[in-house]
C-alpha cells in the first residue's frame, strides 16, 4: 500500500476532509490517481466514500458504516430521554430536515435557493407550515395526507411558547431551534452570525452528495419499511 | 413572421431580461409595520424605491476604491444625510434600521436567491435564471458584476470599450486644456478599470457555482477581449501620465512666477487629480493582467475538477423526501434526520478505551462511567445534563437537610450527616456538593423562612447547577412545616469528619462542625 494513501486518510479523520489550500500536500498526493484509487478501496472496505468537491475532497461515512461514531443527528441525548416515541424528537428531527430543505430544495438546475435565513424566519415560515399540517378544509390544497404524527408534530409546535431568542429550552420554539443549530455548528453545517443562519462550504459542498439519484434507493427502502410494518 | 426573425430579434434576450429583473428586485413591495407607518401607500412605497436605488449609487460609490469598506453603518450615515432631501413628510425615520431594512430585506432578499423563468436565445428554451444584487463578506458589501452593468447601462457597449471611449475622451479634453471634463472622464475610467476587475472575479464565481452554464466561448472571448485591451491601453495611458507631468510642472511655474490666481489653482489641483487617477489606473491594469492569468488557472481547474464531480441528477427534496417523511406513521421520524443526514456528519471514530480513565481524579463517580460510547462532542448537551444532575442533587440535600432539621430542632452538623445513607453521602459528595451547600447555608448565620415562605410562590428559572437557597426551597415546600420559621447556624470549635467511598476512591470530608437551631 502507498505510504502517502494514508497520510491522506490520516489528514481526512481530523476533520472529514482536506482542502487545496488548508492541507497542500495531501491534497497533492491525492492528485495522483494510484492513491486516490487506494483511497476508494480503503472505502469499500471500511464503509466510506470519497467524494471530491471544487477546492476539498471530503471522507463521507456510508450507511452501513458501523465504524465511527455518529451521534450528532441523534437528538435523543437532547431531549434528555430515549423514548423513541416522543413528540419533541420527532419535532427536532423534522424540523431539522425542513432546515436544510429550506435552503436546498433547488430550482431548475439551482440547488441552493437561498444564501442566508433569519432565525425569525425560520420559526414563522415553520410555524405557518405546521397550521397548514393542522388545518382541514379546503385551505390545505396540496393534498398532501398527513400521518398521525405529522399532526402530532405539528400540534406540539403549535403548542410551544415562542420564547427569548437566545432561549435553549424545549418547551419554547427558539429553544429547539437553537439547540438544533448547536447540532449543526458541531458538524460544521450552519454558522450563526447574530440572528442570520448560513450554510458553511461543507454542507454546500456535501449536498449534492446527499441528494444524489442513486440514495433514491436508499431513502426509498427506509420510507417504505414503515407502510410493511403498519400492513397488519 | 418567421421563425429565425425571431430568433433574431430574441438574440441576447437573456440579458434584458435580467435587466428586468434587476428593476424588479429594487423595488419596495411590501415593508415591516414600522416602516409602512411612515411610509405610507403607494407614494410612500414609491419614495422607497428612491431609498432604495440611492442606497445601490452610495454602495457603488463607497466600494470605488479598493480598501473601502462598505458596512451597514455606512449606509446609515449615508441614509441620514439623504434624510433631508426627502419630502417633510418622510423625513426623520432611524437611518439604521432604514439601512438594515434597504440592504438585507430588499437587497439582498433576506438571502434568498431571485430565481426567475428566462428564455435563453442561446439555448433556444427557458430555463432558470439566477440573480444576486449584493456580495457580502464579513459584514462588508458590494455590488455584484451585474448590478454594476445594469447602473452603466451596458447592453449594447461592451465595458471595455466604454474604457477605450472614456480614455480617448480624456485625451481630447486635455488636449483642448478643458480640465474639468478631463478630471470627469478620469474618475470613470477609474471605476471602469475597477468593473472589469469585479467582472473577472465574478465570472470566477460563477464557474464555482456552476462551471456546467459556463461556456468555453464564454471564456475564451472574456480572456481575449482582455488581452488586447489591456495591451492597447497601456501605452496610451502612459503617454497621458506624461502629459499631465508636463502640465503639472507648467501650472507650477506659472503660479510661482505670480500667475497665482483662482482659476490656476484649480486647474493644477484638477491636474493633479487626473494625475493620480491614472495612476491608478495603470496600477489596476497592470493587476487585472495578473488577475487575468489566475483566472485561466482557476477555470482551467474548476473545469477539470468539475468531471469528478458525480452526475448531477437530483432527489427532488419535496416529492421524495418531504411528501414521504409527513406520511410516516410509526416512529420511524424519530431517526429521519439520522437516515437522511448522516453523510453530513463529521466522521469520529468511536474512543472505547479512554486513556483518560488512568488519570481520573479519585473523585470519579461510577455514575458518569455508565455512559455507553463517549460522546466526545462538547455539546451544550452535555453541560445541561450536568446542571440537571446537580440541580437534583441540591434538591435531594435541600429535602433530607430540612426534613430533618423538621424532627430535630436542633442538632449539629456531624449528627445530621451520620443520620444520611452512604449511598446518598457518596452522591452528594460528588462535585463537593453536599459540603459547599452546607457551608453556603452556614454563610447565611440566619435564614428567614417565614419571610421566604411568602416568596417562593415566584416562577424562578432553574439554576445552571449552582447553589441557589430560593430555588431549593421552593422545591421542597412540603418538607417545611408551617412553625417552622427560622434556621440559625452557630460555629463550634469542633470538627466534623465524614468518609466516603471504598478502598482508593474513598474520600474524607472535613468541615467544622457547626449547630443548627429551628425555630418557630
Amino acid at each position: 500500500m502507498n505510504r502517502d494513501t494514508l497520510t491522506v486518510f490520516h489528514e481526512l479523520m481530523k476533520k472529514g476532509w482536506i482542502g487545496r489550500k488548508e492541507n497542500p500536500l495531501a491534497w497533492t498526493a491525492v492528485q495522483e490517481d494510484d492513491v486516490y484509487s487506494e483511497l476508494v478501496e480503503m472505502g469499500k472496505e471500511l464503509d466510506f466514500d470519497i467524494y471530491p468537491a471544487g477546492n476539498r475532497l471530503y471522507l463521507v461515512p456510508t450507511m452501513a458504516n458501523d465504524l465511527f461514531l455518529k451521534k450528532n443527528m441523534d437528538f435523543r441525548a437532547d431531549i434528555g430521554s430515549t423514548d423513541s416515541k416522543s413528540e419533541d424528537l420527532y419535532l427536532m428531527n423534522y424540523l431539522a430536515v425542513y432546515i436544510l430543505y429550506s435552503f436546498f430544495k433547488g430550482e431548475g438546475n439551482t440547488l441552493q435557493v437561498q444564501d442566508f435565513t433569519l432565525k425569525d424566519d425560520v420559526i414563522r415560515d415553520f410555524t405557518d407550515h405546521c397550521r397548514t399540517v393542522t388545518t382541514e378544509g379546503p385551505e390545505n390544497v396540496t393534498g398532501d395526507e398527513y400521518s398521525e404524527n405529522m399532526k402530532k408534530l405539528a400540534e406540539n409546535w403549535l403548542g410551544k411558547l415562542e420564547g427569548a431568542q437566545d432561549s435553549k429550552k424545549l418547551n419554547e420554539r427558539y429553544g429547539i431551534l437553537n439547540k438544533l443549530l448547536i447540532k449543526f455548528r458541531a458538524d460544521d453545517l450552519f454558522t450563526e452570525d447574530g440572528q442570520q443562519i448560513r450554510p458553511t462550504e461543507k454542507l454546500q459542498d456535501l449536498m449534492p452528495y446527499v441528494l444524489r439519484k442513486e440514495r433514491a434507493v436508499e431513502v426509498n427502502r427506509w420510507l417504505e419499511g414503515s407502510s410493511d410494518a403498519e400492513d397488519h | 413572421m418567421t421563425k429565425n426573425e425571431v430568433s433574431e430579434l430574441l438574440s441576447g434576450f437573456e440579458q434584458r431580461m435580467k435587466f428586468f429583473y434587476i428593476v424588479n428586485s429594487l423595488r419596495v413591495g411590501s415593508c415591516p409595520d414600522e416602516i409602512a407607518a411612515k411610509f405610507q401607500g403607494p407614494q410612500g412605497l414609491d419614495v422607497l424605491n428612491n431609498l432604495s436605488m440611492m442606497v445601490v449609487l452610495f454602495i457603488e460609490e463607497k466600494t470605488l476604491s479598493e480598501d473601502e469598506r462598505c458596512t451597514l453603518s455606512d449606509v446609515a450615515d449615508f441614509l441620514q444625510a439623504a434624510d433631508t432631501l426627502l419630502p417633510e413628510e418622510y423625513q426623520g425615520f432611524p437611518p439604521d434600521r432604514m439601512a438594515a431594512f434597504l440592504v438585507v430585506n430588499i437587497l439582498q432578499k433576506s438571502g434568498k436567491r431571485i430565481l426567475y423563468p428566462v428564455y435563453d436565445s442561446t439555448a433556444g428554451a427557458f430555463r432558470t435564471g439566477t440573480l444576486r444584487l449584493l456580495n457580502e463578506e464579513k459584514g462588508a458589501y458590494t455590488l455584484t458584476d451585474e448590478v454594476f452593468d445594469f447602473l452603466f447601462r451596458s447592453k449594447e457597449i461592451e465595458s471595455e470599450l466604454d474604457y477605450s471611449v472614456t480614455r480617448f475622451k480624456m485625451q481630447e479634453y486635455m488636449k483642448r486644456r478643458n480640465f474639468s471634463e478631463a478630471l470627469g472622464q478620469s474618475r470613470d475610467l477609474v471605476q471602469q478599470i475597477r468593473n472589469m476587475k469585479r467582472n473577472l472575479s465574478d465570472f470566477l464565481i460563477r464557474c464555482r457555482e456552476n462551471i456546467a452554464r459556463i461556456s468555453a466561448e464564454d471564456y475564451q472571448g472574456l480572456i481575449e477581449r482582455y488581452r488586447n485591451l489591456m495591451d492597447d491601453e497601456y501605452q496610451e495611458l502612459m503617454e497621458l501620465s506624461a502629459t499631465t507631468d508636463r502640465e503639472i510642472a507648467r501650472f507650477q511655474e506659472a503660479i510661482q512666477e505670480g500667475a497665482d490666481n483662482q482659476e490656476t489653482q484649480k486647474n493644477l489641483q484638477s491636474v493633479m487629480e487626473i494625475h493620480e487617477n491614472l495612476m491608478t489606473t495603470i496600477n489596476e491594469q497592470r493587476s487585472l493582467i495578473n488577475q487575468k492569468d489566475l483566472v485561466s488557472d482557476e477555470y482551467d481547474r474548476i473545469l477539470r475538477d468539475s468531471f469528478k464531480v458525480e452526475d448531477f441528477e437530483r432527489l427532488n427534496f419535496e416529492k421524495d423526501i418531504m411528501a414521504p417523511l409527513r406520511q410516516l406513521l410509526d416512529d420511524r421520524l424519530g431517526d429521519a434526520a439520522l437516515t437522511l443526514l448522516y453523510p453530513l456528519e463529521t466522521p469520529v471514530f468511536q474512543k472505547l478505551f479512554n486513556i483518560e480513565s488512568f488519570y481520573q481524579p479519585v473523585d470519579r463517580l461510577g455514575e458518569e462511567e455508565k455512559q455507553e460510547g463517549l460522546n466526545l462532542e462538547e455539546g451544550e448537551d452535555i453541560l445541561a445534563q450536568d446542571a440537571r444532575r446537580k440541580n437534583a442533587a441540591y434538591l435531594e440535600i435541600g429535602r433530607a437537610f430540612f426534613s430533618y432539621a423538621a424532627s430535630h430542632r436542633s442538632f449539629s452538623v456531624s449528627e445530621f450527616i451520620g443520620a444520611q445513607k452512604m449511598t446518598d453521602l457518596l452522591a452528594w459528595t460528588d462535585h463537593q456538593l453536599l459540603p459547599n451547600m452546607l457551608l453556603s447555608m452556614y454563610q447565611y448565620q440566619k435564614i428567614d423562612l417565614k419571610a421566604l415562605r411568602g416568596r417562593t410562590d415566584m416562577l424562578l428559572t432553574d439554576p445552571e447547577g449552582e447553589f441557589n437557597l430560593l430555588w431549593i426551597l421552593s422545591g421542597i415546600r412540603e418538607v417545611i412545616p408551617n412553625d417552622m420559621n427560622n434556621i440559625i447556624f452557630t460555629g463550634s470549635d469542633g470538627t466534623c469528619r465524614y468518609t466516603v467511598g471504598e478502598g482508593e476512591e474513598s474520600r474524607t470530608i472535613e468541615l467544622s462542625d457547626f449547630l443548627v437551631e429551628a425555630e418557630a
